[in-house]
């Protein structure tokens, strides 16, 4: 039997079962909306606007910087979880990182990359 | 437990030392741009950056003779690697001299810093003998240029790099499904792995054939280049002469290699045959789509789309001798090229590129010499004498008819008749009379003496690489 | 010393644009100068030892190799020297500084065409000689031509042309040397698919530069838009390169496509020949008619290239020499009535011999020349030719070359008898003869004409020719 079954089996399932989730609900699921489930929080102050208005561009930008750091922060766990099997390399290697990701912060911080103007 | 300790010896360091010579100096550029005073920011950036591509160079050319890999054999060190290296460095080099007006002042440090992330890239690609690491460095070099592509006032230079970012994340995409099957087709990432011959065919030449669309797409071989000219017109002028030089040379390489070793003896010919037929399309594509073009920038794209075509159909039939060759030529466009970008730049003013062809009419009249120089490097070009692009075209039609592709040195030859007309035609313009006009006020300009040290540079190189066609031996790439 | 004459005028070049712009005067006398220094030097290398320094190895071996001999490489440089020579000395064109460079650059770019004895130097020369005259005609041609245009397109395209059929050549055979290759090494790449391929890229650069009807439309057009000094070298000299190349390159290298291709060529030398004639005699601009003429008689010479006959090949030596002399001589008198009178149009000119004796003699002796009279240098030519492909059997090649070689006679006598007599034109100004200068310009050739005219024997190769390369190198 060819390798690439498991494969197209594993696809088969992915698919029939996302399909299922679209249209099960709608075929079988009690509707019975009121004024309370329309709401788009079940808490926390009325949207004013429509959600595809425009933001401050200054928002991307923060948004773009949380990204990065924190998918970088993120490459600590797999280090953190090797730790002691990685040693003294493991350690160096990661001082390295964060020198890098440190040079990076300070050029943004110094650039005025996080100051709201 | 397992340990995983080691990975890295002495040879992993030796076979990457520019590699990381190179990726390291922006972190240095970085930190300078944010202590040195405001005054001397520029000119430390600069200073910085031209010296860390030095340093690569020498430390690449120490490794000559010494093939160390890295990476568990994803790097591969050599002759080979060297040439391509040295190539990206001189391109990235000879681009400095146009950097000197790159952003906005605050932003020369950053822009320089993410130039040589990008050599950095194509450096790593020389030597890429892994999937995994051929696309580790096609990515760090196109990332990098992402962001330089837009670093310029004008609306077109972030049109020109939303474009170059969504095709080339398209083309991305294509090797690396084409990766994938051929992952699939062996169970390894090695490229070494390939040529062994052992897996399916048909997943061999789907994925071959995918991975090389993607790197035709790289190189902007016709009917793959559609992209190249609007963003080599919007991009600011020193990243696409870096462009031109620099990405082509990563992209060289590693099609190269993945056409001289990666392959299996027995269908390598068969697989490639599409690569020569889009190497035919480009030498004509490329000059006839030159014809038609009013502005420097994008006559240089459809011009360099051809010349790549000239340095791919020095590879066909995969034989040594056109390796050598194809590397010879390839040296000799990075000269002649960056020769021609160093005009363009000095007859640049302050908020106008002298990209136009408007701003070369009568040139000879008022700028003998930058005229001159231009009119040198255009008939480098376009292949007449005494220029390396001469002697590296007989070259080139050497190795075609040696490996027995005569038809694609009849392509070439079509190829290069049709450039004439593109590259006389600014020679015409810069030397033609006209009647009436009082030669203009001459407009008191700066000496530029860091741009002319540059054109100098290339001139002489394109002269004497006429004379002295150095082709280096040893240069077969090698997998393991 | 031979390569001092290829790098010594175009040094001199580069050289002359340091001068400043004013010194107009300086510059002219300095190409003067060098050229004549280049004629005599000439004289003074015949017969020297070759010079060969080691370029390519690889894919094939390739030299710098040059070498004079005491052949036909050696007339035609003594014809490129001294017609160079004559044309600048009575020049007056303006910014007369670069051109004199560019002449010069062009001096020793053709010096390294009739000099080289390696294929791939061949080649090089053979493209960098078509730059000087692109921006000549660029620089001092009309404005709003095309001219420089269709020069540069039509020769360069021969040009690459060339170079794929001389890296093709140097594949199959190991090496572009000439010498090596004129000992019968040539031979093995007879039989080869790319023989064929290899005459016709060698063919096809050849009859442009020469050029050969139906390559030819872009001749007229520079021949007359480019000036007076720089056209007499071009057609006396430059397009002899393409003659030269069949009969240095090709005879010795290809000959049995060389037999193959005969009967093709003779058609389109044929062609030329008639149709340069009939197209000479109804011109009106007196380069024109020299331009056609051109045509003509480098037809003929194409037939006895092709003929294969050792008496025709002497006399198509002879008759390049003797047109480069003649058609030199014919551009610079057109020139100098030119200058005087502000036209070159037949219909407008008229009785200029009466006050112009000097000027009339002149022209006289170089059309008389042309329409090939007995005892100058264009009959010498052309009764050897004639008699050559007579004697291989070509006999009704040899009928029909005779024609225009009558209506020679015909259009020359009309170019003379419309500019030089019937009434003087009332609204002509009538301006003074010839200057010692322009007369010490036109006295070489004439000299030139006569001697090649009585004693033809040494260009033709009077120890007989045995081939090609005895006849392009010299026997001793």
């Amino acid at each position: 039997m060819s390798p690439y079954v498991p494969v197209a089996i594993f696809l088969g399932v992915a698919v029939a079962a996302a399909t299922a989730f679209v249209l099960v609900p709608g075929l079988v699921a009690r509707r019975k909306p009121n004024a309370t489930k329309s709401e788009a929080y079940e808490c926390g102050v009325e949207p004013t606007s429509d959600v595809g208005g425009r933001f401050p561009v200054r928002f991307y930008l923060i948004a773009m910087l949380f990204v990065i750091f924190d998918v970088e922060a993120a490459s600590f766990y797999p280090w953190a979880v090797q730790m002691r099997a990685l040693r003294v390399y493991g350690l160096l290697e990661m001082a390295a990182f964060v020198v890098v990701l440190g040079i990076g912060y300070a050029y943004v911080w110094r650039k005025g990359g996080f100051q709201w103007r | 437990m397992p340990t995983l300790i080691a990975p890295f010896g002495n040879a992993d360091w030796l076979a990457l030392a520019p590699v990381l010579v190179v990726a390291v100096a922006p972190l240095v550029v970085l930190l300078a741009d944010l202590l040195v005073p405001r005054a001397l920011r520029r000119t430390s950036a600069l200073a910085l950056t031209a010296l860390a591509l030095i340093v690569a160079g020498i430390v690449s050319l120490q490794g000559w003779g010494h093939p160390f890999s890295a990476f568990g054999g994803g790097f591969q060190a050599g002759g080979f690697t060297i040439v391509f290296q040295e190539v990206a460095l001189l391109g990235a080099l000879l681009s400095l001299p146009l950097a000197g007006r790159l952003g906005r002042d605050d932003q020369t440090g950053g822009g320089l810093a993410l130039l040589l992330w990008s050599t950095c890239g194509a450096l790593l690609m020389a030597g890429a003998s892994n999937l995994l690491t051929i696309f580790l460095g096609l990515e760090l070099l196109s990332l990098a240029l992402y962001c330089l592509c837009a670093l310029a006032a004008a609306p077109s230079a972030r049109e020109a790099a939303l474009k170059y970012l969504i095709l080339s994340s398209t083309a991305s995409g294509f090797m690396l499904y084409g990766m994938a099957l051929l992952f699939g087709a062996t169970g390894s990432a090695q490229l070494a792995a390939l040529a062994t011959g052992s897996g399916s065919h048909v997943l061999l030449a789907l994925g071959s054939g995918l991975f090389l669309v993607g790197f035709a797409f790289k190189l902007s071989l016709v009917p793959f280049h559609v992209w190249t000219p609007d963003v080599y017109e919007g991009a600011p002028l020193p990243i696409t002469a870096f462009m031109s030089v620099v990405t082509k040379a990563g992209a060289l390489a590693v099609l190269a290699r993945f056409a001289y070793a990666a392959l299996p003896q027995a269908d390598a010919q068969a697989l490639l045959i599409p690569i020569w037929v889009i190497a035919a399309l480009s030498m004509i594509g490329g000059n006839v789509g030159a014809l038609a073009q009013t502005d420097m920038k994008r006559l240089l794209a459809y011009s360099g789309i051809a010349q790549v075509g000239y340095v791919v159909a020095a590879l066909a039939g995969t034989t040594p001798l056109g390796l050598r060759y194809a590397m010879f030529y390839l040296v000799a466009y990075a000269f002649m090229n960056l020769g021609a970008f160093g005009i363009v730049g000095l007859l640049s003013r302050d908020h106008e590129e002298g990209s136009r062809l408007t701003a070369y009419a009568g040139l000879g009249h008022r700028r003998p010499f930058a005229a001159a120089a231009m009119t040198f490097f255009l008939l480098a070009l376009a292949g007449l004498p005494p220029t390396a692009g001469f002697t590296g075209k007989l070259l080139i039609l050497a190795s075609s008819v040696d490996a027995g592709y005569g038809w694609l040195a009849g392509v070439l030859i079509a190829g290069t008749a049709i450039s004439i007309y593109v590259y006389a035609k600014i020679i015409y313009a810069m030397y033609a009379r006209r009647t009436g006009t009082a030669p203009e006020a001459q407009a008191a300009r700066r000496p530029e003496p860091l741009r002319w040290l540059g054109v100098g540079i290339c001139a002489v190189a394109v002269f004497v690489m006429a004379f002295y066609p150095l082709a280096p031996s040893d240069v077969l790439p090698q997998v393991k | 010393m031979i390569a001092t004459l290829i790098v010594v005028p175009i040094l001199a070049a580069v050289l002359l644009l340091l001068l400043p712009r004013r010194a107009e005067g300086t510059a002219k006398w300095i190409g003067v100068a060098i050229s004549f220094l280049a004629f005599f030097a000439t004289i003074g290398l015949a017969g020297a030892p070759d010079e060969s320094v080691r370029w390519l190895q690889r894919p094939f071996t390739a030299n710098f190799h040059v070498g004079l001999g005491h052949g036909l490489s050696y007339w035609i440089v003594l014809l490129l020297t001294l017609s160079t020579g004559c044309a600048l000395m009575a020049t007056n064109v303006p910014r007369r500084r670069d051109f004199v460079a560019q002449m010069l650059f062009l001096l020793g770019a053709m010096a390294g065409v009739f000099l080289a004895r390696d294929l791939v130097l061949f080649a090089l020369f053979w493209d960098l000689m078509l730059i000087p005259v692109f921006f000549i005609l660029l620089g001092w041609g009309p404005e709003r031509s095309n001219s420089a245009w269709r020069y540069l397109l039509y020769n360069v395209t021969g040009g690459v042309a060339l170079l794929l059929a001389v890296a093709a050549y140097g594949v199959l055979e190991g090496s572009t040397d000439l010498i090596g290759a004129s000992l019968g090494h040539g031979a093995s790449v007879v039989g080869n698919g790319w023989g064929l391929w290899i005459f016709a890229g060698f063919a096809f650069a050849f009859a442009i530069k020469t050029p050969v009807w139906p390559f030819h439309t872009w001749m007229p057009a520079t021949y007359v838009d480019l000036p007076a000094p720089a056209v007499a070298v071009v057609s006396a000299v430059q397009s002899k390169a393409g003659l030269y190349g069949f009969i240095a390159i090709v005879l010795p290298l290809l000959p049995e496509q060389v037999q193959a291709a005969a009967g093709i060529m003779f058609v389109l030398g044929l062609v030329a020949l008639v149709y340069g004639a009939v197209v000479a005699l109804v011109q009106d601009d007196a380069k024109s008619i020299v331009a056609y003429s051109s045509l003509s008689h480098l037809g003929l010479i194409v037939l006895g290239i092709f003929s294969g006959n050792a008496l025709a090949l002497g006399g198509a030596a002879v008759y390049v020499i003797a047109h480069g002399l003649f058609s030199a001589g014919l551009f610079l008198a057109i020139d100098q009535f030119e200058t005087r009178e502000g036209s070159r149009s037949l219909k407008r000119l008229g009785g200029l011999g009466a006050r112009n004796p000097k000027l009339a003699g002149g022209l006289t002796i170089v059309a008389l020349a042309a329409l090939g009279l007995p005892g100058l240098c264009g009959f010498a030519g052309e009764i050897l030719i004639l008699t050559g492909l007579y004697a291989s059997g070509n006999v009704w090649p040899a009928v029909i070359a005779l024609v225009p070689i009558v209506l020679a006679a015909a259009y020359m006598l009309r170019l003379f008898q419309d500019v030089m007599q019937g009434p003087e034109v009332a609204d002509v100004p009538q301006r003074p003869d010839l200057t010692l200068l322009e007369l010490l310009a036109l006295a070489p050739l004439v000299v030139a004409i006569v001697l090649l005219g009585v004693n033809p024997g040494p260009v033709a190769g009077s120890a007989n020719v045995q081939s090609a390369v005895s006849l392009v190198q010299g026997t001793r």
